[in-house]
């Protein structure tokens, strides 16, 4: 088709909600990360603050190569992704049956939403002692805190999830001769089940931290650990690794977990 | 075939909030025959539907389905409501055959049922696309065919085409008498539009502001098959002005 000559549309980068080119929205994000790696290189290298309080970037690349060889980073972080999982699942094990009970039937919501509120209201930190009474410091007191940080919260946030669902996709279901157990089977679970695996991602993503906070009080492996003990000794460079890796680590599982519901919900997508 | 006797709605009975939202409505709806609810908004016409399907009760009265009281929602009386409905995680035709999925019938068998009510709505070519790739129109299509595909005894209609726009809505209206003349099915339409109203139904009850109850019912004798032209006709207009006189009688006094 012959066109009119076309008018060069002007680039608005900063008008309200508008578009801007893949590339340049890429970018920025990964300039940002560049601009702040710079910075903290500049100022270390040109003494504006001691090593001590702040190590150089090559410190801390020196810290990996040195724990690497030691086999130090590796033991820590197995030590930390084990703790981590079983703690989650054990969580998530007992957060989807009851949050999605509690969406679905208003006695449940009404039996557990109030005992939950407040605990959830506790932090989990202030549990840390009381849980090294009940279960020393081995795996299950890291498992212990884990579970009080992570599953009041994803509990009521699976409830929610579950309450997204139309009602009245319900009531047509209903129409096609559905027991209310099908519809909850057929309907309402594949409904939610989007919003649920973002409340899992997100929730994996907190449950870093009550890992961190488990580990910093009673540990001798583990990256809280490691983060914990550096301090003693004043090696900022292995404390700047430790939060470093949990970083990365927390970064790849939320990237995972974005790359697998893009493939499992390809029908959530909005298209058109 | 459904038939309305003394129907009450109340809610909190007795209480400082109680509510009287269906007062003493009477209504019958026969065999085959295309019924319309009209009246203004708020005046218990969508949950009256909603009662005939089985998903709310009456406060009092009786409500019979080919002479049975109605108990809870069933397969023999399908519904289509205004909001979109669809399962999102299934496609255009497996969105039509889930509501096969009690007939009985062999999968091959369902899936050339489904085939033939893709093509009755006109969605051929978009078998497998999801809903969220298509337009409010289209979706309100498959929601049709998928309230008709598994042969409904009766079809209960909540201003399905409420949401779309003037065009589409003229369309959809074509599009729904066209499939009825080919699957002749008893169908209670609610709606608020007076020209949908007649353009589709036998008959149309109008019904008062809340408390609701029935106010007048109309015989539509237009002949069939019928077409959107015929909102000019004569008769068409005659009736139109008809209705509109009453509907505005209601609408008035609660501007």
């Amino acid at each position: 088709m012959n066109l009119p000559p076309l008018i060069k549309r002007k680039r608005r980068l900063l008008d309200l909600r508008a578009d801007i080119p893949p590339a340049l929205y890429a970018g920025a994000g990964a300039a940002f990360i560049a601009v702040f790696f710079l910075a903290w290189w500049l100022v270390t290298s040109l003494g504006w603050v001691q090593p001590i309080f702040l190590p150089p970037p090559s410190a801390v690349v020196q810290e990996v190569v040195s724990q690497f060889q030691a086999g130090t980073l590796w033991v820590d972080v197995r030590a930390s992704v084990y703790r981590i999982s079983v703690g989650w699942i054990l969580s998530t094990l007992f957060a989807l049956p009851i949050g999605i009970l509690m969406g679905n039937f208003r006695f449940f919501e009404g039996l557990f939403e109030p005992f939950i509120d407040f605990v959830r209201y506790m932090p989990a930190v202030a549990f840390v002692p009381l849980t090294i009474l009940w279960a020393g410091v081995g795996d299950s007191q890291k498992f212990i805190i884990l579970f009080i940080g992570t599953f009041f919260q994803q509990v009521l946030m699976v409830m929610d999830n579950v309450k997204t669902v139309p009602y009245e996709m319900i009531q047509v279901s209903y129409t096609f001769g559905l027991s209310k157990w099908e519809i909850l089977r057929k309907v309402i679970l594949p409904a939610a089940l989007p919003g649920i695996w973002d409340t899992l991602r997100i929730t994996l993503g907190w449950a870093w931290t009550y890992l961190v906070v488990a580990e910093l009080v009673a540990a001798n492996v583990g990256l809280g650990y490691r983060i914990m003990r550096a301090q003693r000794f004043l090696q900022t460079d292995t404390i700047i690794l430790g939060i470093l890796v949990i970083g990365i680590l927390g970064l790849i599982t939320d990237y995972v977990f974005k790359f697998a519901y893009r493939a499992l919900f390809r029908w959530a997508e909005r298209r058109m | 075939m459904l038939r309305a006797e003394n129907i009450w709605k109340v809610y909190n009975p007795g209480g400082k909030d109680q509510v009287v939202a269906i007062r003493d409505l009477n209504l019958q709806v026969g065999e085959n025959e295309f019924v319309s609810i009209i009246g203004p908004s708020g005046c218990g016409k969508s949950t009256f539907l909603l009662m005939a399907a089985g998903l709310d009760e009456p406060s009092a009265g009786k409500l019979l389905f080919e002479g049975q009281q109605v108990e809870g929602p069933s397969a023999k009386r399908g519904m289509v409501f205004q909001s979109y409905t669809l399962y999102p995680w299934l496609t255009v035709a497996e969105n039509i055959r889930f509501a096969l999925q009690k007939s009985g019938m062999e999968l091959s068998a369902q899936k050339s049922l489904v085939e033939e009510f893709i093509s009755l709505v006109g969605l051929r070519g978009f078998e497998n696309a999801y809903p969220n790739q298509l337009s409010g129109g289209m979706r309100q299509r498959v929601a049709i065919a998928r309230a008709l595909v598994y042969r409904p005894q009766m079809l209960l209609m909540d201003e399905p085409f409420g949401a779309l726009d003037a065009q589409t809505r003229r369309l959809m209206q074509e599009l729904l008498l066209n499939a009825w003349e080919t699957h002749r099915t008893t169908v209670l339409f609610v709606t608020h539009d007076i020209e949908e109203a007649l353009l589709l139904s036998d008959r149309v009850y109008v019904m008062t502001a809340r408390p609701g109850t029935i106010k007048a019912e109309i015989r539509v004798h237009l002949p069939r098959p019928r077409q959107v032209e015929m909102e000019t006709s004569p008769a068409f207009l005659a009736l139109r002005k008809q209705l509109l006189g009453l509907i505005k009688e209601e609408v008035t006094p609660h501007l």
